[in-house]
């Protein structure tokens, strides 16, 4: 029977690696020994207490100044400057040491916009409406993301009025973002919700508008709980009637709002009127479990995980964040609640391309370019041209623009879900990203990383990961424990050691180049060994998966 | 450096070293046992599929000509003209009235596709119960499923069921008879759910994003070599899939490379879109040679909520430029095929996840709907209309159309693969096909597949059905090779084959087959002198008609001999005795002579060195007799010799 007990004792290695891997961007080997010495319960708290953001908005780098709560206006495009808005969240990620980024990431997979609908201001202002209800109500996410600028714009809700609804946002709404499609049991009829529903929730949610979002943002429409714009409520473009819902919602009746500011009202009522459905509880914490734990939800995991988090979940007002915590802690995340411990879960998720490459550059401590000095290549070389539009494109992934509104396929897609990262089209790129790392260039398409590299020898010698570098068994074993999920069969740690690492020559010849790089500095030998061995560890079958 | 990857290890599991070796007189020729049964080019044939992604309003696209008004009251912001330059292309005046429509201006391409009998335009395809998700009209398009509770949850797709039940195990292995892969796709990096076949394997080769003409390059080098054995876990089981993508690209990856630089375009001028690239593409394989039953090619932007036509000229705008990207690229692609001479080699449809509204909506554009109208292209279709126009007044409150489909898009897909790519009933059956009925008039009768042409599965001859292949080591040094067959067909021989680099093989030893076996038969053989370090062993199955198959690659490492020629002489030895070895390595050592009964009575510190050593003891002082003799170093594993000591 699968257990949400917490688990106790020390994690030890393997599980504390477990738990990073799955709850943060941010690996090294300092961050896996020191919650290897802690309980479930103290390391994921921990991993809960936010780190602070290292810069609060980006960059401009014509003239070093924030832009867009602060700082100055700059001349560059609109197109560049949502790319830096990407880049600014996805570094911020990079440097977040808590789980408050990988929730994030989670709210934003199932709140889907594309990075390509909104201003900058806008997108900004998406992601500071996510961050702040990581671990907060996701509830209350819902009302403000119906109104929020970047999704009026995505899915239409702009252009929904008394005259002309535009049912594309309320289809989603119940569709992908909260109560979920059932099995079709009639005409227009998805069990949990109908199409007459979708048609009612257009007409309620007729009149929300965008606002226009200037640098600084607009005092009228802005909300200082969050520190965002969101948009407003035109009374003259809302349908006034009443609203009568499906049996699906027990026919339930919301009356037409009086006023713009009652439009508020209705649409408080509508969100209420979805959440009080257990359906919504269940089929978002199906959605957390699949993206922290696994794709397999059997119906013992359903009635032995599923239903008491979402009951917890329904009856604390959708708060997330102590449902996670005790996913996070419990038996059953760590594979230990039932006969054969370890058989399941560990290393069963194939991982994201942005969490391949961002845990690889925080386990090897490869820097980007600095904001503050390098500010042109940490955004526009770096983050723009070599992560998102070389390196994450061609593994598959837009960030934070996925191509369509369901988000990605790793997270929605049955029967393969995260699958879908690794096909004939993404495992070249894939296999590819320590190659990149190592020589500082985008191999596939040329041009440089914008001085973003892994100097492997630097990481040997002076990281402290290695204890012992001419210890070539010893240097082998420390990667693997810490790069893959589970041990290295014998076999498979001979071939990294001997056919990769070796070449087949001997532990004496290696501690020999060893000890000739410390005496003369010459490092050209035991770089091509270190840079076979992490390029074959990063394109192996194991560090696939998470 | 031997790099040991798996594009190395796995890549000669293709048919890759028949043709190269020249036993084929035209490699790049898919052999066709249909010739045997005069059914000549059948065998060659593929099919195109484009999907429009989001879902494309039919209504816009085909307009009824007979119910102009009322199109023009459902949709008086975005309607199109009805005459004039900017007006609908009426399509064919031979038709009934009823049934007589009018194209979008954007489709001039397809006019005149069908004005040269190349083009039928299939009318409100769909399926029962309609899901206006795009998600899941999604799936249901791609699993052959509908929106009745027992079609509506499939895990397997139309394509790869098809391809499961027409060539059982072939998809991902390359054989001589199927070189390449049978589905292939592009233009989306997510996997396709229509490949999947009832095991959920993808069948296909996903290419998106990829250059043919590079792609063995890339994947030359790339990578870690196959795991010999993974643990029983859900990790494991990752680990194979991960191993079985490689696999998959791996067989293929030279193949297609081949191909691709096999083939060419013509002079012909595409469109300068992404849809345009990809159908350019297949035409280029399909002339290198290609055998790949099935491209699935993605275009999206059909999504049409908001936009869609620009107001006040409403022939205009974004789905006027993604309608004139699909016709004419496709008009495009079906001209090379023509100058290139294969254009009765390939079919190509489009699809869409559903139609939009009769009625707009207030943002210039429509929401999503039910049906929508097919298009079906090439030299082997028969050119028309299927169906009559929808009817635009019979709508829903909210402005769909309440008249259903009138063609199941399973029969459009049933009848494409019967009557074009020849699947015979079995492979309907297998394929999950026979709750529907064929769409008539699909295909040209001068290019109808005959009955007798359709391919029987069983033709599919595989000599053996391997149930497992093994290597391992045993006594430290030496390698046990086991295999079993589920069952063996007309087969002759197997021809086990070792490699130290996994690259180049060479024959180790032959082992007669069964000839004809339907039960499980288990073969073993020793190899008492493998290789050292690790080597790579295969079975190569042939038949009595030399076809041949290639089994997995496995690996084995025999732990490397530090010293070689290790000699003690002489023996007997009267004064002094020698010791010789060749190391590989430096080592401390000690020479070290025991008595029988285990006591060491003499010894001396010894320095190796790296290549050859000879070392001398002085045993002169030692009473005759019988004595044991050991070079003890904790580098070196040397066997203890036994020494005479003679007077």
């Amino acid at each position: 029977m699968a257990s949400l007990l917490a688990h106790t004792g020390p994690l030890g290695t393997q599980r504390a690696a477990h738990l990073l891997r799955r709850c943060s961007f941010n690996i090294s080997r300092a961050r896996i020994d020191a919650f290897a010495l802690l309980t479930a319960d103290a390391a994921v708290e921990q991993l809960f207490v936010p780190t602070n953001l290292f810069v609060d908005e980006p960059i401009c780098y014509e003239n070093g100044l924030p832009w867009i709560n602060s700082g100055a206006a700059n001349t560059l495009s609109n197109t560049r400057l949502r790319n830096y808005v990407r880049a600014w969240s996805i570094d911020e990620s990079r440097r977040d040491l808590s789980i408050i980024s990988k929730l994030a990431f989670f709210l934003h997979s199932n709140w889907v916009i594309s990075a390509d609908a909104p201003n900058n201001y806008q997108l900004f202002d998406y992601f500071v409406i996510l961050r702040h209800f990581t671990t907060g109500s996701f509830k209350e996410l819902a009302k403000k993301m119906t109104i929020d600028n970047a999704m009026l714009d995505y899915l239409n809700g702009h252009d929904n009025s008394k005259f002309n609804p535009n049912e594309n946002y309320a289809r989603e709404f119940f569709e992908l973002f909260t109560i979920g499609k059932g099995p079709q049991i009639g005409p227009g009829n998805y069990t949990h919700y109908t199409e007459e529903d979708i048609g009612e929730a257009s007409k309620l949610l007729s009149g929300f508008r965008k606002t226009t979002r200037p640098l600084g943002g607009d005092p009228q429409y802005w909300n200082a709980t969050i520190g965002a714009q969101l948009g407003y409520a035109v009374y003259s473009r809302h349908d006034t009637t009443d609203k009568t819902f499906s049996s699906a919602f027990g026919s339930q009746t919301i009356t037409g709002a009086v006023d713009a500011d009652d439009m508020y009202r209705e649409l408080d009522d509508f969100v209420e009127m979805v959440f009080a459905k257990d359906e919504t509880a269940k089929n978002i914490c199906r959605k957390l479990y699949r993206y922290f734990v696994s794709r397999n939800i059997t119906t013992e995991i359903e009635s032995d995980i599923i239903l008491p988090l979402a009951t917890s979940l329904k009856n604390n007002n959708y708060i997330i964040g102590p449902i996670v915590k005790e996913l996070l802690k419990s038996q059953h995340f760590f594979d230990e609640d039932d006969a054969i411990s370890g058989d399941e879960l560990l290393g069963g998720i194939v991982k994201s391309p942005l969490e391949t490459i961002l845990q690889t550059m925080t386990f090897f401590d490869v820097a980007v370019p600095d904001i503050f000095t390098h500010t042109e290549d940490h955004y526009q070389q770096w983050y723009t041209r070599s992560l998102m539009n070389s390196m994450l494109l061609r593994a598959g992934m837009t960030v934070y623009k996925p191509d369509s509104v369901a988000g990605y396929p790793a997270y929605y897609q049955a029967p393969s879900f995260s699958e879908n990262w690794f096909n004939g089209s993404t495992l070249i790129a894939r296999y590819k990203f320590g190659e990149m790392l190592l020589t500082g260039r985008r191999v596939l398409d040329g041009g440089d990383l914008g001085g973003v590299e892994l100097d492997i020898v630097d990481f040997i010698h002076n990281s402290g990961v290695i204890t012992d570098p001419s210890d070539s068994s010893g240097l082998v074993n420390t990667l693997c424990t810490y790069l893959f999920a589970a041990a290295p069969t014998t076999d498979r740690f001979d071939y990294f050691l001997n056919d990769i690492f070796l070449d087949e020559l001997s532990p004496i010849n290696w501690a020999n180049e060893w000890s000739e790089y410390l005496n003369t500095g010459t490092d050209t030998s035991v770089r091509i060994a270190l840079e076979r061995l992490v390029s074959a560890l990063i394109s192996s079958q194991e560090y696939q998966l998470s | 450096m031997k790099r040991r990857n798996f594009i190395k290890n796995i890549g000669q599991l293709s048919a890759a070293p028949l043709v190269f070796n020249g036993l084929s007189l035209n490699p790049f020729a898919t052999p066709s046992m249909l010739s045997l049964l005069n059914c000549e080019g059948i065998g060659d044939r593929a099919l195109v599929v484009i999907f429009l992604k989001g879902g494309n309003d039919g209504i816009n696209t085909i307009v009824p000509i007979n119910q102009f008004d009322t199109y023009v009251a459902n949709r008086p912001d975005i309607a199109l003209p009805e005459t004039g330059i900017n007006g609908v292309i009426p399509l064919d005046s031979t038709l009934p009235i009823e049934d007589q429509v009018g194209l979008h201006p954007s489709m001039t391409a397809f006019k005149d596709m069908y004005d040269n009998g190349k083009a039928r335009l299939v009318q409100s395809v769909g399926y029962p119960s309609p899901n206006q998700s795009h998600f899941k009209s999604t799936d249901l398009w791609l699993t052959g499923g509908d929106g009745t509770s027992a079609n509506f949850n499939l895990d397997s797709g139309w394509i790869g069921r098809y391809i499961e039940a027409a060539f059982p195990g072939v998809a991902g292995n390359s054989t001589t008879q199927f070189p390449d892969p049978l589905g292939i796709q592009f233009g989306d990096s997510k996997p396709s759910l229509s490949f999947h076949d009832h095991s959920q394997n993808y069948t296909g080769v996903n290419l998106s994003g990829q250059n043919p003409a590079n792609l063995f390059g890339l994947l030359n080098g790339l990578g870690t070599a196959p795991h010999s054995d993974v643990i029983n876990s859900e990790y494991g089981a990752e680990l194979q899939y991960i191993m079985s993508v490689e696999n998959s690209l791996n067989a293929y990856g030279q193949r297609i490379t081949d191909v691709y630089d096999n083939g060419n375009n013509s002079s012909t001028t595409y469109p300068d879109s992404y849809l345009s690239y990809q159908l350019k593409t297949v035409a280029r394989l399909i002339k290198g040679g290609s055998g790949t039953k099935i491209f699935m090619i993605h275009k999206s932007g059909f999504d049409t909520h908001a936009g869609q036509v620009e107001a006040d000229d409403t022939h205009t705008g974004h789905h006027a430029d993604l309608l004139a990207d699909i016709f004419d690229s496709i008009k495009a692609f079906n001209d090379d095929l023509g100058v290139l001479g294969i254009e009765d080699r390939v079919v190509t449809g489009t699809f869409s996840e559903f139609g939009r509204r009769a009625t707009q909506n207030g943002s210039l554009g429509t929401d999503h709907g039910t049906t929508a109208p097919l298009f079906l292209f090439g030299s082997g279709i028969n050119a028309g209309v299927s169906g009559t126009n929808p009817d635009l007044s019979n709508l829903t409150s909210n402005g769909n159309l309440i008249d259903g489909h009138q063609t199941d898009y399973r029969s459009v897909f049933k009848t494409l693969l019967q009557d074009w790519l020849a699947a015979d009933a079995t492979v309907i059956t297998n394929a999950d096909f026979d709750a529907h009925t064929k769409a008539p008039d699909l295909i040209d009768p001068s290019a109808l597949a005959d009955p007798s042409c359709y391919i029987p599965p069983q033709a599919i001859s595989v000599p053996i059905e391997l149930r497992e292949f093994t290597a391992k080591v045993v006594d430290e040094n030496k390698v046990q090779v086991e295999w079993s067959t589920l069952s063996e067909i007309n087969h002759d021989f197997f021809d086990v084959e070792r490699s130290a680099d996994g690259i180049e093989f060479e024959l180790f030893e032959t082992v007669n087959g069964r000839g004809e076996s339907t039960s499980l038969r288990t073969y073993s053989l020793i190899d008492e002198e493998p290789l050292e370090g690790t080597s790579f062993y295969r079975l190569k199955s042939v038949d009595f008609t030399e076809e041949f198959s290639y089994s997995p690659i496995r690996s084995v490492r025999i732990k490397e001999k530090v010293v070689s020629h290790y000699k003690v002489y002489p023996n007997p030895a009267v004064f002094d005795t020698n010791v010789v070895l060749t190391s590989k390595v430096s080592a401390d050592a000690e020479l070290q002579l025991f008595a029988l009964d285990g006591k060491m009575i003499a010894s001396q510190s010894l320095r190796v060195k790296e290549g050859f050593n000879k070392f001398s003891m002085d045993v002169s002082n030692f009473t005759a007799g019988n004595y044991l003799l050991k070079v003890q170093s904790a580098d070196l594993d040397l066997p203890v010799s036994k020494l005479i000591i003679g007077s």
